[in-house]
Parts: structure tokens; sequence; C-alpha cells
């Protein structure tokens, strides 16, 4: 089933950032990436604390992909300040994700983070 | 569509006449422990080893007792280097030149032989993954003891001039091993013209059976060598161990047919790499780690910038490719070769092993390659690279 999902938001690209046609709308950029060469930039468009739109470019293992897609996919509409609260998006029960992948959690968490770091800075 | 096995250099599926060979042995008198020649039994099994030793040794125009079964390459590496420097190292001879382009069972004995007290020189390869023969002649020297370079690279499909590391080393005093494993039966290969003192043979991926290999010992210029297992007399109690019957004839069979197919299979294997790489034309960002005429087109290996390997290969799908060589492929250690060739990290993880085979059609190259370019462009789209 883990499987399967994987294989399902590997293949997704409803959320994928496309340069020439997003540039326009406004979206906060959160960057992160990791030794291995690989990396996530979220995008995400707050209106009022609410996340109305996401997007993403991801580069990495399918698995970093999938949850990348998954996530993107299960937080617009929620409040910037939930979409820290992994558990809650339940990604483990959600994609395969082996035990020596679980780094890949930490590198989607750093980009949500740098996401909501550069939200703060425009407030400021 | 059914899956398209592209990873022959991995490993070949069994030939239909090796498997009808091996079936009639499975289920006739042959069983016998080929040792036990007191009875028919175990005469039989002797017999039927001997033929195929002898059918071994003149591929390589070698001598029926040069040649000493294994359990396949890794092990003859092992035999060989580890076997050689433990019999004949000296205090003025101890030196092993090898490459970091060498598969692990060439590398890991030769760094075990330096934990032991002998001296290690590991070469680069060139840029296209190969020895470049006058940086070979300035690194050997009066204490070189051993050399042992591949023939065919696994992961790149570089080949090696061993005829002219061979003459070099003869005419130094130099023992010189070959770890053949990925080139025989692929390119014709005389272990006496070429000055070869050892080499290491498999069959498994010339569409025999895994599980046996041999090593040849020239028996004028090595004789002895140390074995590095006991606990039998076997194979002249270099390697012992009950003979592995129905294998054995299994790699004969190979052997046999790779004789009659090889200059067919290199005119298929490079008609299947023309027409993939033709479709691949234009793809932007890719590189081919070896591509030029001393690589063996059986193996092509393809870097993307940027990209990761595993990905391609996951949106792929339906073809059966490595990245990396494949022994080393569940760790996420970079290929120690590309690194020696001096690839960029970043083409190193974007790099795909695609090796085609004997039962690779034109439309499977065709079909593969398309796949794998629409792969390329899809992971570019999702990293934000159009």
């Amino acid at each position: 089933m883990t499987q399967d999902s994987t294989r399902h938001y590997f293949d997704k690209e409803e959320h994928v950032f496309d340069a020439c046609g997003d540039q326009q709308c406004n979206y906060i950029l959160g960057t992160a990436s990791n030794p291995l060469g690989m990396q996530i930039n979220l995008y995400f468009k707050v209106e009022e604390g609410t996340i109305t739109d996401a997007k993403y470019n991801v580069n990495g293992c399918p698995t970093l992909v999938a949850i990348t897609a998954y996530y993107v996919e299960k937080v617009i509409g929620r409040n910037l300040e939930d979409c820290t609260d992994f558990k809650a998006f339940a990604i483990r029960e959600i994609i395969d994700l082996p035990k020596n992948r679980m780094d890949r959690i930490l590198l989607l968490e750093n980009a949500v983070n740098a996401c909501i770091d550069q939200k703060e800075t425009e407030v400021k | 569509m059914q899956d398209i096995y592209l990873d022959y250099a991995s490993t070949t599926p069994l030939a239909e006449e090796v498997v009808a060979e091996m079936a009639i042995l499975m289920s006739d008198n042959s069983f016998g422990n080929p040792s036990a020649t007191d009875h028919l039994f175990g005469k039989q099994a002797y017999e039927l080893i001997e033929n195929a030793r002898l059918e071994v040794a003149s591929f390589i125009n070698a001598l029926p007792d040069e040649i000493i079964w294994t359990s396949g390459a890794t092990e003859a590496n092992n035999l060989a280097i580890l076997g050689l420097s433990r019999f004949k190292a000296t205090d003025s001879k101890r030196q092993i030149i090898s490459s970091f382009a060498e598969h692990k069972s060439v590398i890991e004995p030769c760094k075990q032989l330096e934990k032991e007290g002998l001296e290690l020189l590991l070469l680069s390869p060139n840029a296209n993954g190969s020895i470049d023969i006058n940086e070979f002649e300035k690194a050997i020297s009066a204490k070189t003891l051993l050399v042992s370079f591949m023939h065919i690279n696994n992961e790149v499909g570089s080949i090696n001039d061993i005829k002219s590391i061979g003459k070099i080393c003869r005419k130094s005093n130099i023992f010189f091993h070959v770890d053949a494993a990925q080139g025989i039966g692929k390119l014709p290969i005389d272990v006496k013209d070429c000055d070869i003192d050892l080499m290491s043979l498999s069959a498994h991926k010339i569409y025999g059976p895994k599980g046996i290999g041999a090593l040849f010992i020239d028996k004028e210029s090595v004789g002895r060598i140390e074995p590095i297992l006991s606990g039998g007399g076997q194979e002249r109690a270099l390697r012992p161990g009950t003979l592995a019957t129905v294998q054995i004839i299994g790699m004969a069979s190979a052997y046999r047919i790779a004789k009659d197919k090889m200059a067919d299979d290199h005119d298929h294997l490079t008609a299947c790499r023309t027409v993939f790489l033709d479709n691949c034309k234009g793809l932007r960002g890719i590189q081919i780690n070896s591509n030029s005429d001393d690589t063996f087109p059986g193996i092509l290996s393809i870097g993307v910038k940027g990209l990761h390997a595993e990905s391609i290969i996951y949106d792929m799908r339906t073809i059966a490719v490595s990245r990396g060589s494949a022994c080393t492929s569940d760790n996420e250690e970079p290929s120690h070769v590309l690194k020696a060739m001096g690839l960029a990290q970043d083409f190193i993880n974007g790099t795909v092993r695609f090796s085609f085979g004997r039962n690779t059609t034109l439309e499977d190259a065709q079909f593969a390659s398309e796949l794998y370019r629409n792969s390329v462009n899809r992971l570019n789209r999702l990293r934000g690279k159009k």
C-alpha cells in the first residue's frame, strides 16, 4: 500500500512549480539541501495566515520526491503555524519510508522552516 | 509491456544450450563426487570435469592443468592476489600495483596485503576509465611484485590494453594478473600472447551459471601460489572443496557458445549502443562516461548532471538497469570507479549503467532510450530545470 502511494506521489506533477508560469504569483520560497545533492524548493502562497497554494521543485531519491509531493498536496488550506506539525501529516503511514531514509523528512522540515522564516522576514 | 533487462554487465540469463546441458547432468549418473574415482559415479563426474577444463583452457590458449576451478571471479581474484603475493613476496619484491577502477574483489585483497606489510600503489584511470600505459610504465620499479588490472571495466566498459601491459610486466619480471570477469567471452584473449600470469574467469556474465569461475595460473612463470582455503586436496590443493560438476559443465558450455558467437555478439551490441545513443542526441546535460574506440559497446554508462540515478531508474519503471556497480548499489557510497575517473559528484549521482546483451533487441534499445529520455526530461522539470 505504502509502495503504491510512493509511486502515486512520485508520478504526480500537479503542484510542481513552473518557473515560467508561476513566477508572477506571490509565493514565499523555502529551500533545503543535503550533502547527497538532494534539494527541495517549497513555494507557499499565504493569505491571512492560511496557505492557499503550495508548489515545489525537488531533486533527489524517489522517497524524497514522493514525500514532498504528498506534503504539498496536504498542506494547502492549513494555517502556516500548523504546517510543521509533521505527525498530523502521517507521512510515514502513507509513503514507504525505509529507516535509512528518515533524514528525508528532516530535509522537508528544513524547507518548511525556511518558508516560515521567509514569511516572518517579510512581515518584519 | 514486459520489463526489459538491460543489466547484462551484472549478470546474464542462462543460454538455452547451457540449461539443456546442465539439465541432462542433473538427472543422470554423474552426481558422483569427482574426487571419488574408485567408483563409476565419481569417475564419470571426473571425466566430465576434465573435459570442461580442457574446453575452458583452450578458450584462452592455456593448458588444462593451468585452470583451477573456483566459486567465481571474486574468489579467483582473491586467490590470485593473496595466493601469489603471500607465496612470492621477498624483501626486495613486495609492491603490488593495481588501480582505483578495479572491482572491490581486487582492491580489498590488495589492501589486506598492505596491512600484512606489502606496499600498495593504486593508479588512477584516465578520463576514459582505462590505464594510461605511459603512467603505468613510470609507476613500476624493481620492487614491483604483482600488477593487477581488469580487462573490461564493469561500470563504464573501458578496455585496458592488456597486451601492452603484459609485455611490460614480462620484460620487467613482474607477475601480471588480469581480472577478466567482464571481458571473457566478449573480446578474444590469449593468455600466452598477452603474457598473462594469472587470470580470473567467471561464467555468469556470458550466459553461464552463477557460482562457478576459474583461475588461470601459468605453469611456467608462476607455478605455485599459496591457497587461501584449507581442508581438502582438490585442485592440486590450491582450492579445496568438492567440485560443482553441473556448474562446471555449464561454464564450459557457455564458453563454447561464446567462441562461436563472439564476433556476432560484438556487432549486435554495437548496434544496440548506436540505436540508444542516436535517440539520446540533443538530451541536455548528459555525459557518456566512457565512449571511445577503447570502450566495450555492451556497457553504456551515462551521467546526467544534477539528477539522481535512483529516481531515473524508478521513473523508467520497466527497464532493469544499474546505478554504478550492482555489487555496491545497495549503499549510498558513490561509485569508486567514477570517482577515480575524476567525474564530478553531480554526474556520479546521476549515472545509470545500461548494459546490453545477446537477447536485447534493437527495439528494446530504442524503447529504453525513449524512456530514459522522458525520465531525464521529467525529473529536470520536477527540479525546476527545463
